[in-house]
C-alpha cells in the first residue's frame, strides 16, 4: 500500500472527533467505528483529488454512508431504537438528557443527522446543506420535522410545553 | 427543550466513546482489502474490453447494417486521480448480449433456526458474496419479542406474534451497495445471536432484555441470509457496472449507458418506448473537489426535475441520482450538473430495465 503520511497524519488527529460524530448519528459504537472506517477508507482512494481541507469531505461521506445504511436497514422493519445501558440511579436532568438520546436514536437518519450537524457540529444551514448535498430549504424542513418529533417526544417525558424548541 | 439543552445531551452522549483509539491497523487492512479487489476486477475488466474491442473491429470490417447500437469500444479503466480519454460526443455503452445470463439472481445462502423450545440461537454465519441481505422471523409465541444481533450489534427486534407474520430486517451486511466497486469489507465470518424475551424492547436496557429471556417458548425463530455476485459487464467513467441490481425486492438489468463529452454541464437523453419500466442513474467521477461545491448532477424528465438521491439500484456510491421512468411512450431526460464545475468531474447516465420474470 502506497504511504501517504499526510493521511495518517489526518487519521490520528481526526478519528476521535469522526468517531464522535458517527456514534452521534448511528447511536451503536460498534456501527461508528465501522462508519468512521469506511469514510476513511473511501477518503484513501480520493485523497489526491481533494483539494484543501479533507475534513469536509469526510464528514459528508459519514453522513451520506450512515442515512444509505439506515435506508436498507429500516425499510421493512419495525423501528426501535438503540437499546442503551441506562444507569439505575439518576438526577431527573440527566433522566431528561437519557430521554433525548432515545428520542433522537427515534429520528429518522436524515433528521437526526441535520441535528447532529447543527448543535454538536455547530454548522450553519448552508454548511449542513453542502455536507448533505441538498438545499437549504430542505435543511429547514428536515430541521423543523426533527424538532416537531422531539417536542411530541418531550410532551410524554414531563417537559413543559411551553419550552420553545429553535 | 431548547437548542442547548439538545446541544448539551449531544455532547455528553459523544464522550460515551472517548478513549476509543482508532485502529490503524484494521484501517490499513481495510484499504489493502479494497485495492486488492479493485486490482482483481480491473484485471477481468480488461479482458473484457479486449474481447470487445475485437468484435468492434470484427463488425466494423464485415460492414455492419447499422440497425442496432454497436458495443461502443470500452475506455480503459482509469486509476485513481487519471483524468479518462477525451470524450468530444457521448459514448455509447452497451453490456455484451450473454450479461443477463451471467448474472445470478439474488439466493439463499445459509439459514438458523432455533431448536423447539430453545429460546437462543448462537452461531456463526459465512458470507462471501457481495451483496448481502438478512431476514429474521419469528412466531408462535404471543408476548415475545425476537432481538437479532449481528457481531454484538443490534440489528433488529420484532414482535413475535402467535400466527404466521413474516417479519423482515434488511441490512445483514452494510456494504451492500449493488453495483459500487469498491466493496471494502474483508469480513467473512459473522457471529449471530438471536432470542426471544418477554421484555419489550423500547426503553429497555441490555441487561432486562436478556432477563426477560424465558426458560422455553413456543416460539419459531428464523434467520436467512441471502445474497449474490453480480459480475462487471461495462464501465461508465471509470466506475464498474454489475450487470444486476438490487434483487430482494426487484431486479434491474443494466441496458444502456451514455457518458457524456468531457466538461460539459448537460447531456440530452433520448428514451424510445418500451414495454418495461426503466430506471436512470447518474454516475460522476471527480478530478477535483472544494469543499461545499462537490458537483452535482440532477435529472429532469419532460421538463421536470425528479431526482431522488441515494436509491437503489446504484453505480457508485457518491452523489448518484435516480430517476424512475414508468413503462409507455417515449422520453426525454436531461442531465444538468449543478455547482462546482463542469471540469471537475466527468458524469454518465445508466439506463436500467425491470425484469420482473
Amino acid at each position: 500500500m502506497a504511504e501517504k503520511p499526510d493521511y495518517d497524519a489526518f487519521v490520528l488527529a481526526r478519528w476521535p472527533a469522526l468517531l464522535r460524530t458517527a456514534y452521534l448519528l448511528t447511536h451503536d459504537v460498534g456501527r461508528a467505528e465501522d462508519l468512521v472506517q469506511t469514510a476513511l477508507t473511501k477518503l484513501w482512494f480520493a485523497w489526491d483529488r481533494v483539494e484543501g481541507d479533507p475534513e469536509p469531505y469526510v464528514r459528508r461521506i459519514l453522513v451520506t454512508t450512515h442515512i444509505s445504511w439506515w435506508r436498507r436497514r429500516w425499510s421493512s422493519e419495525l423501528v426501535t431504537e438503540r437499546v442503551a445501558d441506562v444507569p439505575e440511579s439518576r438526577a431527573p436532568d440527566l433522566e431528561r438528557r437519557v430521554d433525548v438520546w432515545a428520542s433522537l436514536g427515534r429520528l429518522p437518519a436524515r433528521q437526526r443527522a441535520v441535528v447532529v450537524l447543527r448543535y454538536y457540529e455547530d454548522l450553519t444551514e448552508p454548511e449542513v446543506a453542502a455536507v448533505l448535498g441538498c438545499s437549504v430549504g430542505t435543511v429547514k424542513s428536515q430541521h423543523a420535522k426533527a424538532m416537531r418529533r422531539l417536542r411530541a417526544d418531550a410532551g410524554g417525558i414531563g417537559v413543559s410545553s411551553e419550552e420553545a424548541l429553535p | 427543550m431548547t437548542g442547548d439543552f439538545i446541544r448539551t445531551a449531544l455532547g455528553e452522549h459523544a464522550e460515551d466513546v472517548a478513549g476509543h483509539d482508532p485502529d490503524l491497523g484494521g484501517l490499513r487492512a481495510r484499504i489493502a482489502s479494497a485495492t486488492r479487489r479493485r486490482r482483481q476486477r480491473l484485471g477481468a475488466l480488461v479482458g473484457l474490453v479486449v474481447l470487445l474491442a475485437i468484435a468492434v473491429v470484427s463488425v466494423a470490417a464485415l460492414g455492419g447494417d447499422g440497425s442496432a447500437p454497436q458495443p461502443a469500444p470500452q475506455p480503459s479503466p482509469s486509476p485513481s486521480g487519471t483524468r479518462l480519454p477525451f470524450r468530444a460526443e457521448p459514448v455509447e455503452v452497451v453490456p455484451p448480449p450473454d450479461a443477463r445470463e451471467q448474472a445470478r439472481p439474488i439466493r439463499l445462502l445459509t439459514s438458523l433456526t432455533n431448536d423447539p423450545g430453545v429460546p437462543i440461537v448462537d452461531g456463526v454465519v459465512e458470507v462471501r458474496e457481495d451483496q448481502v441481505t438478512e431476514v429474521a422471523s419469528c412466531t408462535g409465541s404471543t408476548g415475545t419479542w425476537l432481538v437479532l444481533l449481528i457481531d454484538g450489534s443490534y440489528r433488529t427486534m420484532l414482535p413475535c406474534p402467535g400466527t404466521s407474520h413474516p417479519g423482515g430486517a434488511v441490512g445483514a451486511n452494510p456494504f451492500q451497495d449493488p453495483l459500487v466497486e469498491d466493496h471494502i469489507t474483508d469480513r467473512v465470518r459473522h457471529r449471530v445471536r438471536m432470542f426471544v424475551t418477554t421484555t419489550e424492547p423500547p426503553n429497555a436496557t441490555r441487561a432486562q432484555l436478556v432477563a426477560g429471556i424465558p426458560e422455553a417458548t413456543t416460539a419459531s425463530l428464523r434467520l436467512e441470509i441471502w445474497g449474490h455476485s453480480p459480475p462487471s459487464v461495462a464501465t461508465l467513467v471509470g466506475f464498474e457496472v454489475s450487470a444486476l441490481g438490487d434483487g430482494t425486492d426487484r431486479n434491474w438489468f443494466f441496458a444502456r449507458g451514455i457518458e457524456a463529452p468531457t466538461a460539459v454541464d448537460s447531456l440530452t437523453v433520448e428514451l424510445p418506448a418500451s414495454p418495461v419500466d426503466r430506471l436512470v442513474q447518474t454516475v460522476v467521477r471527480y478530478y477535483s473537489y472544494k469543499p461545499g461545491r462537490m458537483p452535482y448532477v440532477e435529472i429532469w424528465l419532460d421538463g421536470h426535475h425528479v431526482d431522488h438521491r441515494f436509491d437503489p439500484p446504484r453505480i457508485a456510491f457518491l452523489d448518484e441520482t435516480t430517476a424512475y421512468v414508468p413503462a409507455g411512450g417515449a422520453h426525454i431526460v436531461e442531465l444538468r450538473v449543478t455547482r462546482g464545475r463542469a471540469a471537475y468531474a466527468d458524469f454518465a447516465a445508466a439506463i436500467f430495465e425491470a425484469d420482473d420474470n
